[in-house]
């Protein structure tokens, strides 16, 4: 009985010695695999222009890094690096979309003032036709914030 | 025999001042932006290297200037403003 149990636990050492063994083997494997999608997805959050300089100027980083797991940490660390390094040409682009947006406003807006004069013009003639009252309505009004009149 | 290289890399500079690559190459970006530092390859081309080229940061004249004089301001400062933190 006891020497079955003995020998199970000698299996059973053994089986999990070569897994754990097996196990590292394959996950140094898989290290140069991730440190490379590391890199491209790093990449890709780059300015466009930027991407082939730090794409061989990282890998050259990590190149030069001695253990498995420093190359890992340092990949990582071009994740965060390139997102921030994105984040400038984000504000850039926001930029970018305001001004396109305020363009957009005035051009349109001119454009319609244009089209829709001679129609304000009736409605303007119109209105005096109609009645004895002004054209233009004047009205008080009170503004909350700053307590000044606005007409 | 390969010339001198002009500078050191990102990976050099990342031992000496001890930053993780995560902030180190944001800063060098800007830097070489605004001027104060820039960049070339390495001379020999990657097929002979048979690895990627690295790439060598150097201190621009404006740069060593810009930078001398930010750390006077700094040091001419009184002790009671730097005690802040």
């Amino acid at each position: 009985m006891a020497l079955i149990a003995a020998c199970l636990l000698f299996l059973v050492g053994i089986l999990s010695a070569t897994l754990t063994g097996l196990m590292t083997d394959e996950f140094k494997a898989w290290i140069p695999w991730i440190i490379q999608r590391i890199i491209r997805r790093s990449i890709g959050r780059l300015p466009q222009t930027q991407r082939k300089r730090f794409e061989e100027e990282w890998r050259s980083h990590v190149n030069e890094i001695p253990g498995e797991v420093g190359k890992l940490v340092v990949a990582f660390g071009f994740l965060s690096a390139s997102s921030k390094m994105s984040a400038n040409a984000g504000y850039a682009r926001i930029a970018a979309v305001r001004i396109v947006k305020r363009g957009l406003d005035v051009f349109l807006s001119g454009i319609s003032l244009v089209l829709l004069a001679p129609a304000l013009v009736f409605i303007a003639l119109a209105i005096r036709a109609s009645g004895t009252g002004p054209v233009l309505v004047v009205r008080e009004r009170l503004v909350h914030r700053t307590d000044s009149y606005l007409y | 025999m390969s010339p001198p290289q002009p500078g050191i890399s990102g990976a050099d500079i990342a031992r000496a001042t001890r930053l993780a690559s995560g902030t180190l190459y944001p800063i060098l970006f800007r830097l070489e932006q605004a001027g104060w530092v820039e960049s070339r390859w390495e001379t020999e081309e990657p097929r002979n290297l048979g690895r990627p080229r690295r790439r060598f940061y150097q201190i621009t004249g404006v740069g060593a200037s810009r930078a001398r004089a930010a750390f006077q301001e700094v040091v001419s400062f009184s002790p009671e403003v730097l005690a802040w933190h």
